[in-house]
């Protein structure tokens, strides 16, 4: 849906991302751009040209930047060199649409940026550890095994590991409603994926899901149960 | 390559892109298209043995990821058989463009297909029935969805998932009488409906219209749970199954792109610009309804 964004000519992404740099304070010039910005990507603009943006001092074009990414879908591919450092970094919201980026786009390959993106279960921002959760239910069987490879020993990796077993093994339901109610939030993240993930066979789970302790996980479960 | 008819017209029911092709599984594909098929059709207990036999002459990761997944359906595979009669042409038309490994989950799609077609031509109460037999897809098709890499499996699966929620819901409404398995229209000898009878002039027609779609003219909802693609302007040359799709999509997206705002607590301004351009598409399309 592009647009004019105001001059009589449409901008070329030079010119959206120029506009988007020299004024990010401005959310009328921003929401705009970054709108017309992303028309220019999917009609064929290079996507590695977002890297201005990614690489700014400015949060707001970093956000942007990151945002932007997060809306190509699966064609964010080219710029999977980015993840580790969006991933990594402090605005929260950065994180929150990496995790969607590394979800559309990673294939084997890219392990370390899927382990990097499994430790985010343990994210102190419960914004982060909810699109993570998404992530857990919607990964593939490959991108979870490339990520676990590359995770160190501990905790994470043998949730992600039990989560992988879920796929490919036999599977228990009383043990992923025992592991929705124990202890650990980040053991009851990757059960709450579980039963999303066994949701096709096993609504029961995601019901339970529904009444977690956790807002992440019953603001999740209650979406899917829709 | 040309796009055969069956295929337009399978995406366009279930709301996804035309197949990649795949020119270098085009051989292959044929070959375990017709030694599948034949098995399956009339020996659907021992399909599995079948579909061993269909694999025997693959190599690499795509045999194996097949052979899995078909082990994985297991009663999938006969509860596909019970639309059997729609198969073949179905599934021989997606063999010039399907990957070898991809042949199982297509099948799932077309049994799906097929449900959902059959259940709108019995009504409520082939609805309810639907609904019912769904829950055992799903089991088959939550499993296919993480089996397979991404590519065909990232788009269709979304799709499947909107087609299966919706015969829920409609199954909630008319629930069946006879419970899964025992409506005529849908499995019984003698009685069961191609969805795809009497609908390929109507596809020839669409292809002349807009000529081989290899893309949609708009974007869709992804495994994000977000619309992504162009958003449509107009709802000129959209068809009645396109609108439906896209209301569907964007009333979704929003939804999803309300909870990550509420998660955030603010949406950067590229977000919340996006969010009313789909409000507007959403507005334009129910409009649209609302005046016919």
């Amino acid at each position: 849906m592009s647009s004019e964004s105001g001059s009589m000519h449409p901008r070329s992404g030079d010119d959206l991302v120029e506009r988007i740099s020299l004024q990010p304070a401005d959310d009328a010039v921003v929401g705009q751009a970054a709108n017309d910005l992303l028309a220019e990507l999917s009609a064929g603009y290079p996507v590695e040209n977002i890297g201005r943006l990614l690489h700014s001092d400015d949060d707001v074009c970093v956000s942007t930047g990151t945002w932007l990414l997060s809306e190509l879908g699966d064609r964010a591919g080219p710029m999977m060199g980015e993840m580790p450092a969006l991933l990594a970094h402090p605005l929260r919201q950065v994180r929150f649409f990496a995790v969607e980026v590394v979800l559309m786009n990673a294939g084997s390959q890219h392990g370390a940026v899927l382990a990097q993106t499994l430790e985010l279960s343990r994210d102190p921002e419960a914004a982060v550890r909810w699109k993570v959760l998404r992530f857990l239910a919607g990964a593939t069987v490959a991108q979870l095994a490339a990520g676990a490879e590359q995770l160190p020993a501990g905790a994470v990796r043998e949730l992600t590991e039990w989560l992988i077993s879920q796929e490919t093994g036999q599977v228990d339901p009383r043990e992923v409603a025992t592991r929705l109610g124990g202890h650990d939030p980040t053991t009851r993240l990757f059960a709450a994926a579980a039963a999303a993930r066994l949701a096709g066979s096993d609504r029961a789970l995601l019901e339970r899901a529904a009444v977690a302790e956790d807002e992440e996980i019953r603001s999740f479960a209650a979406a899917r149960l829709r | 390559m040309d796009t055969p008819p069956f295929i337009g017209e399978l995406a366009q029911l279930i709301g996804v892109d035309v197949l990649d092709v795949h020119s270098d599984n085009v051989a292959a594909d044929a070959g375990a298209v017709s030694a599948a098929v034949p098995g399956l059709a009339s020996v659907a207990d021992g399909a599995d043995s079948t579909m061993d036999r269909a694999t025997d002459g693959y190599e690499g990761e795509s045999a194996t990821a097949l052979a899995e997944n078909w082990q994985g359906v297991g009663g999938g595979l006969r509860q596909t058989a019970a639309t059997m009669n729609v198969l073949p042409p179905v599934v021989n038309g997606f063999a010039s463009v399907a990957s070898a490994a991809k042949v199982a989950e297509i099948t799932q799609l077309v049994s799906l297909a097929s449900v959902m077609k059959a259940a709108l031509g019995a009504g409520a109460v082939g609805a309810g029935v639907a609904a019912s037999r769904m829950a055992v897809t799903r089991a088959a098709v939550q499993r296919i969805k993480h089996t397979f890499e991404r590519g065909v499996a990232t788009r269709l699966t979304p799709a499947v998932d909107r087609i299966t929620l919706r015969l829920e819901e409609l199954g909630e409404k008319a629930a069946g009488p006879r419970g899964g398995l025992g409506n005529p229209a849908l499995a019984g000898a003698g009685g069961r409906v191609s969805p795809y009878a009497g609908r390929l002039p109507e596809t020839a027609a669409g292809a002349e219209r807009g000529g081989t779609r290899m893309g949609m003219r708009w974007g869709k909802k992804d495994e994000t749970g977000k619309f992504h693609g162009d958003l449509p302007r107009t709802t000129n040359d959209m068809t009645e199954k396109e609108k439906r799709r896209i209301q569907k999509d964007l009333e979704d997206s929003i939804r999803t792109r309300e909870e990550e705002e509420a998660w955030l607590g603010h949406s950067d301004a590229g977000h919340r610009r996006r969010m009313e351009d789909e409000r507007k598409a959403l507005g334009m399309i129910k409009e649209d309804f609302n005046e016919q």
